[in-house]
């Protein structure tokens, strides 16, 4: 399994380790609950580095990647970040893949399930570097995350639109940060080589302290995730392959000719699919499982596929595929044939993010 | 507890016209079923921007008749945060 390159740092902070994808990330620092409130607060610094990490010449890159990704990477502008997938032959996702064109390079960030899902577009025609073991990935959320990317890169940053990229120095490297989180929050993604991290992180993470944060791991930002209506190819993607059940046309180009998968995708969108993606929360305070299966009546409508308690809400929250004729929010469904409302759908986000009505610098 | 099936066509049936309007007047590159219920409408998923809102809160003013208020960040979050609001006002109606 790939080890982080700041293990010892974190397993000095406390840090309970698992897995992402086949490589090695922090789940938790023992709380996280606690966690996930200096996400949702202040400012949380969690390691993204299970993540793989490509760069690509543009000059070359940038046909190529179009060619492999959903989105269109040709209209892909400098300075921005598009969101797509990486999808098999069979068109099931294999990968989340967030493009920034930055700097005459595609940087590509990848989350899969599997660690050696970049190889397929490292080995591929264009000019590509693999950074995934020479540079680390931090995230920085919360509503108060753009005040410690201020402090380290300058007021500059206020500039950043969500979904943006720019290179900056840091101890004299090259230091790309990126506006792309995934929490609802304000969110910083900050790529560095080996050589800097330490002093990187420790930097990150004396500012978020100062502002009443500190550092979070995965199973906060799995929740942050689940709340605030972003993907997770860890949860619900584990388990549900096929991108449109998992309602990410929008990731999808579907004026593209081809990529891979394309013929299954194209093919299984114009036939419409049966089933879908839909919000759920449990009655009361029974816990909802993967597996669990919903009804409506005597009909077997659905299955929850990623689930969760959120200690924002005080429920169980979760995803469930439902039967397309079933998936809306807002109607009750037993967990039995005939049974009582005990599963109910919701609407998504189900946590209003702070950062929504915590504009930058108006304080 | 009775079937919800007779329940889901008020549902289906504000969730379809909005799909149909915004994908019209936003010019959204993507058929009705395209767009997931739960899909971000501003930011990542439909990418819509600040300017979109207001063609958003004309959208469900002139075709569900309710006003939408000016601190309206939450209602404007998914198709399904729209569709929740356009139901209560409904309801409010109503009654």
């Amino acid at each position: 399994m790939r080890k982080l390159t700041l293990e010892k740092l974190w397993e000095a902070e406390g840090a309970n380790f698992g897995q992402a994808g086949g490589a090695q990330c922090v789940a938790d620092f023992g709380n996280a609950d606690a966690e996930y409130g200096k996400l949702r607060n202040s400012a949380a610094l969690c390691d993204f580095s299970f993540t793989q990490r490509l760069s690509f010449d543009e000059s070359d890159g940038i046909d190529f990647l179009d060619s492999m990704l959903a989105a269109n990477i040709l209209k892909l502008r400098y300075g921005r970040i598009t969101d797509t997938y990486l999808a098999d032959e069979y068109g099931n996702i294999r990968a989340e893949v967030l493009a920034g064109n930055i700097d005459d390079k595609i940087i590509a960030v990848l989350e899969s399930l599997d660690d050696s899902c970049s190889k397929c577009l490292s080995d591929g025609s264009a000019q590509c570097s693999d950074l995934t073991d020479s540079h680390i990935l931090l995230s920085v959320d919360g509503p108060d995350s753009w005040k410690v990317a201020v402090a380290v890169f300058g007021t500059d940053i206020l500039n950043l639109p969500f979904m943006s990229v720019e290179k900056y120095r840091y101890e004299d490297a090259d230091t790309y940060l990126m506006r792309s989180g995934k929490t609802g929050e304000y969110g910083y993604q900050f790529m560095a080589p080996n050589a800097i991290a330490e002093k990187l992180a420790k930097r990150l993470l004396e500012e978020s302290k100062k502002l009443g944060g500190g550092l979070c791991g995965m199973a906060a930002h799995a929740l942050a995730r689940l709340d605030g209506n972003f993907f997770n190819i860890y949860g619900e993607g584990a388990r549900v392959l096929n991108p449109l059940k998992l309602g990410l046309q929008w990731m999808t180009d579907f004026e593209k000719e081809k990529f891979p998968g394309s013929e299954k995708i194209y093919s299984e969108r114009d036939s419409g699919i049966s089933q879908k993606i839909c919000a759920v929360q449990s009655a009361g305070d029974t816990p909802l499982n993967p597996g669990d299966k919903i009804f409506d009546s005597d009909d077997e409508v659905g299955e929850v596929v990623h689930a969760l308690r959120s200690p924002i809400s005080g429920k169980w929250t979760g995803l469930a595929l439902m039967k397309s004729h079933c998936a809306f929010s807002g109607f009750g469904f037993s967990r039995t044939p005939n049974g009582g409302e005990e599963i109910f759908t919701v609407s998504r986000p189900t946590v209003l993010a702070k950062s929504l009505s915590k504009p930058m610098l108006q304080e | 507890m009775p079937s919800n099936t007779e329940r889901f066509a008020e549902r289906k049936e504000i969730t379809e016209t909005l799909k149909a309007r915004l994908i019209e007047n936003l010019d959204i590159p993507y058929r009705p079923d395209d767009i997931s219920d739960d899909v971000a409408l501003i930011g990542s998923g439909l990418g819509l921007d600040s300017l979109d809102v207001l063609e958003i809160v004309l959208c469900v003013e002139n075709n569900f008749g309710v006003k939408v208020p000016e601190s309206s960040s939450h209602i404007l979050r998914s198709l399904n945060t729209l569709a929740d609001f356009i139901m209560e006002e409904r309801g409010k109606c109503a009654n």
